[in-house]
């Protein structure tokens, strides 16, 4: 069963092509993991998925229903949530408030702060929970995204560079959270720079590259790949 | 959890009836003075309240408050001059032809983001001006038009009755503001005012919370021009759509403290008073004042007195 | 008739468009909405009119030698009141902070100046002259000379300057220009000043042509929100092309309208292009 299925996709920001013709078939329960040297359209893919940006053309279907035309917060209804790769936290409210905030549009205010505090638990940031978000270092603002996108209890959920500034104790406690995320049934498209994580992570992988897909298949397997090795290199001074 | 959300609310509902008792104790009759101020004060914590639940609450800063105040007073001034309204059954209509214009102005604002909706706002506290200056046939242009109390107004002490009537509206407003505060819709419209990408890709219809703020805040605010004009019995262009009803509740809101049920009515309580008599000695000096309190307040005490006090309580 | 009204409303229109510029220059850069713009404006008007009625120095010229005074007073504002607010408080507290500036500024040059209508009358205030039929008045055809003039100096100057790209290198991309060695903070001080010099400079010219009073700047401030948002925020050829439309809308209004339709056209105007084309009419797309 696909979860996601994205036909001829295209996201064209005047002359710059951001997102290419795409077509991705994505299984329910997976980690599907997608890279590509920097501004190769991961984070635009992200944007069309959720609604940020409208489809230039082509179209997005969500278990079986087109939902290209929906508003952000609809999708999100329907089980559709994201992370940012930079950030967007409630930086004026407390980690516990930012992880409430979802959580009350969906349950009773008791359920929902009982909710709130295992949650918080579960993402590593239970020290934090009364500290404003403004307050966090980058590796846990991170964390707290991943809380509140968290809270929305996604089917689909698209995680965008979540190790950045994550020191590096941190990552393997971060892999096996993903990890279980989708054990617990929730399809995750995780974009990610990081090699070793990705390799670590993705059931399946897609290689993007000026908007287009350039190879797809197990990740083992893609990595080896001549084509992909060329695009990272191309890049890979980091 | 049910008694800590019914608490402030009869702690409220108490000050309001033991204020009511206030004619009893003071003779309006020989403090006329004194009970002009009390109006005032009423009339501005509605006003300054509502421009919190839109501002505060919701992040939304209206610069159109003036428009809102003007449409109201106008309501009510023109339902009694056409139609022989009596000034106080037309008080609940000026909220609502008030809270028509913002949705019009809502529904063009909030298409966009950033700082269009202050512009808009902006914009309808100019236009309704203009149009009451330029449609004499309707408004009578910038003579302006008496609003004569009706019987129901020419009980001796007159000073009492608008007492009790601008005490229990601004009461009134309080109790949205408190409501709002004590419900899951605060966190939302929090949400939609600190990060609005933040919220919509968590499920939150942003616009749908900014428009309930709007509505909201501007039916107070017609309310409040309503009563002003049967207060003073006479509205023109410049008095009704005056740009103190849109500065004024923004400083007494910084003030008191922003985005807090009790800020507006801290800073209006304690800055008002100050305010009239300083009005009546140095005219327009008051304006002065309100913008260099602004400014100060704005740049180094963004949280107001009531951020000072949360501060020493944790 | 028709060319007649559409030269005059071109005229005007050259002048709304400087009056916009500093406004849409400091939104480019910083992303904020100066509301003490109109009051830069009035105070540019008195500038001018002290410096006429006490030592009979033309506005045209004199707006040349307060322009240092009105840059020091922007960048002060700017430096002390708005950029120490962090960043993700800017927005809000610093158009309640200008609310607040253009206060203090009206409600200072009340006291100064009084209340009173002031004038700039230049010896040639009452001549005319005849341009296809249509008769312009010596002092609004020299001040909307001036405003092309002071245009495409700015224009020049954004374009061939160091300063000027700077800025708008800085408007483009802040975390690039700063990589690429452009002292961003400063940069933004003095992008603050420029657009208060501008605004100033669009008071001076206007004097001979405006009643000055302590208040005239709310009249102004919408007519240039207005013209920002017709031609973008941000960009300078488009608030040419805003003010010239504004002016021509609004002498079309007054002339088929009723007079006080005149000043209801640009808020039309404001609401209808939100309504319809939110980016802009040139689409948002260009800068500069
Ligand atoms: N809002 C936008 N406007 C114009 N161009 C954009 C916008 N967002 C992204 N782009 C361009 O689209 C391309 C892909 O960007 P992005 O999706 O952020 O890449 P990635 O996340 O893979 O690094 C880049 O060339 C970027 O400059
Ligand atoms: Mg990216």
């Amino acid at each position: 069963m696909n979860i996601l299925e994205i036909k001829d996709l295209t996201k064209a920001f005047g002359g710059v092509v951001a997102v290419s013709d795409l077509n991705l078939s994505i299984r329910e329960g997976i980690i599907f993991g997608v890279v590509g040297p920097n501004g190769a359209g991961k984070t635009t893919l992200i944007n069309v998925i959720t609604g940020v940006e409208k489809i230039t053309k082509g179209s997005i279907f969500f278990k079986g229903s087109d939902i290209g035309k929906l508003p952000t917060f609809k999708r999100s209804l329907e089980g559709i949530t994201r992370t940012f790769q930079i950030p967007q936290c409630f930086t004026g409210l407390t980690v516990f408030e930012n992880i409430l905030i979802p959580l009350l549009l969906r349950l009773p205010k008791q359920e929902a702060q009982l909710e709130a505090a295992r949650i918080a638990e579960r993402m590593f940031l239970k020290d934090d929970l009364n500290k404003q978000a403004q307050m966090l270092s980058v590796g846990r603002l991170k964390l707290l995204e991943l809380a509140k996108a968290y809270a929305t209890s996604p089917r689909l959920l698209l995680v965008d560079e979540p190790m950045g500034g994550v020191s590096l104790d941190m990552m393997d406690s971060l892999i096996n959270l993903i990890k279980s995320l989708r054990d617990e049934g929730i399809t995750i498209l995780l974009v990610e720079h990081v090699m070793k994580v990705v390799v670590a992570l993705a059931d399946e992988l897609v290689v993007l590259n000026f908007g287009k897909q350039i190879a797809l298949g197990a990740p083992q397997e893609v990595m080896k790949r001549k084509e992909v090795i060329e695009a990272y290199l191309g890049d890979e001074y980091a | 959890m049910q008694n800590r959300s019914v608490k402030p609310i009869v702690i409220l509902f108490v000050c309001l009836v033991v204020l009511s008792f206030m004619p009893f104790i003071i003779d309006p009759g020989s403090y006329k003075y004194l009970y002009n101020i009390f109006f005032i004060v009423n009339v501005t914590v509605l006003l300054a309240t509502s421009w919190n639940i839109l501002g505060g609450f919701a992040g939304q800063i209206s610069f159109g408050h003036a428009g809102f105040v003007g449409i109201g007073a106008y309501t009510v001034a023109l339902l009694h001059y056409h139609l022989q309204w009596s000034p106080w059954l037309a008080l609940p209509l000026a909220g609502v032809v008030t809270l028509l214009a913002a949705v019009i102005i809502g529904s063009i604002a909030f298409k966009l983001r950033g700082p269009y909706f202050a512009l808009s706002t902006l914009a309808l506290a100019e236009v309704t001006k203009l149009i009451a200056e330029g449609w004499r046939s309707f408004t009578q242009g910038t003579q302006g038009v008496v609003v004569s109390p009706g019987p129901l107004l020419s009980i001796p002490s007159g000073g009492a009755l608008y007492f009790v009537v601008s005490l229990w509206l601004a009461g009134f407003g309080i109790l949205c503001a408190l409501l709002i505060k004590l419900s899951k819709t605060s966190y939302f419209f929090l949400a939609v005012g600190e990060n609005e990408d933040a919220a919509l890709s968590l499920g939150i219809n942003s616009k749908k919370y900014k428009l309930i703020a709007l509505y909201i805040s501007s039916f107070l605010a017609g309310i409040t021009g309503g009563v002003l004009s049967v207060h003073t019995g006479f509205i023109d262009p410049s008095s009704g759509f005056d740009m103190v009803h849109t500065v004024e509740p923004i400083f007494l809101t910084m003030v008191g403290g922003i985005g807090t049920v009790l800020g507006p009515v801290i800073g209006t309580v304690l800055l008002v008073p100050v305010g009239e008599v300083f009005r009546s000695h140095f005219p327009t000096a008051h304006l002065l004042l309100y913008g260099i309190v602004l400014v100060v307040f704005a740049r180094f005490i963004p949280k107001g007195i009531m951020g000072l006090f949360r501060k020493k309580k944790i | 008739m028709i060319t007649s009204i559409i030269i005059n409303g071109i005229l005007i229109g050259l002048i709304y468009a400087l009056l916009a510029i500093g406004l849409t220059v400091i939104f480019g850069v910083m992303r904020i909405i100066n509301m003490f713009h109109g009051e830069a404006v009035m105070l540019g008007m008195y500038a001018a009119f002290v410096l006429f009625d006490k030592f009979g120095i033309s506005p045209y010229i004199s707006v040349f030698l307060t322009a240092p005074i009105f840059f020091v007073l922007g960048s002060i504002i700017y430096k002390f009141l708005i950029d120490p607010i962090p960043a993700r408080e800017r927005e809000i507290t610093s158009l309640i902070i200008t609310l607040g500036i253009s206060f203090i500024f009206a409600t200072s040059a009340m006291y100064i100046w009084s209340a009173d209508y002031r004038t700039v009358t230049l010896p040639f205030s009452q001549d005319v002259m005849v341009f296809i039929k249509t008769r312009i008045g010596y002092p609004a055809l020299i001040s909307s000379c001036m405003s092309a003039v002071m245009i495409v100096g700015f224009y020049l100057f954004m374009s061939k300057t160091y300063m000027g790209r700077a800025i708008r290198a800085t408007e483009l991309d802040k975390d690039t220009a700063s990589v690429m060695g452009v002292n961003v903070k400063w940069i933004s001080i003095a992008t603050f000043g420029i657009g208060v010099v501008l605004a100033a400079m669009a008071g001076g010219i206007l004097s001979p042509i405006f009643y000055i009073y302590p208040f005239v700047g709310s009249n102004f401030v919408i007519k240039a929100f207005t013209i920002v948002v017709l031609g973008g925020m941000g960009s300078v050829t488009g608030a040419l092309v805003g003010g010239i439309i504004l002016g021509v809308a609004e002498a079309l209004a007054s002339t088929f309208l009723e007079y006080s339709m005149k000043d209801i056209m640009a808020f039309i105007l404001f609401l209808g292009i939100l309504l319809f084309k939110p980016s802009g009419i040139l689409g948002g797309r260009t800068r500069l």
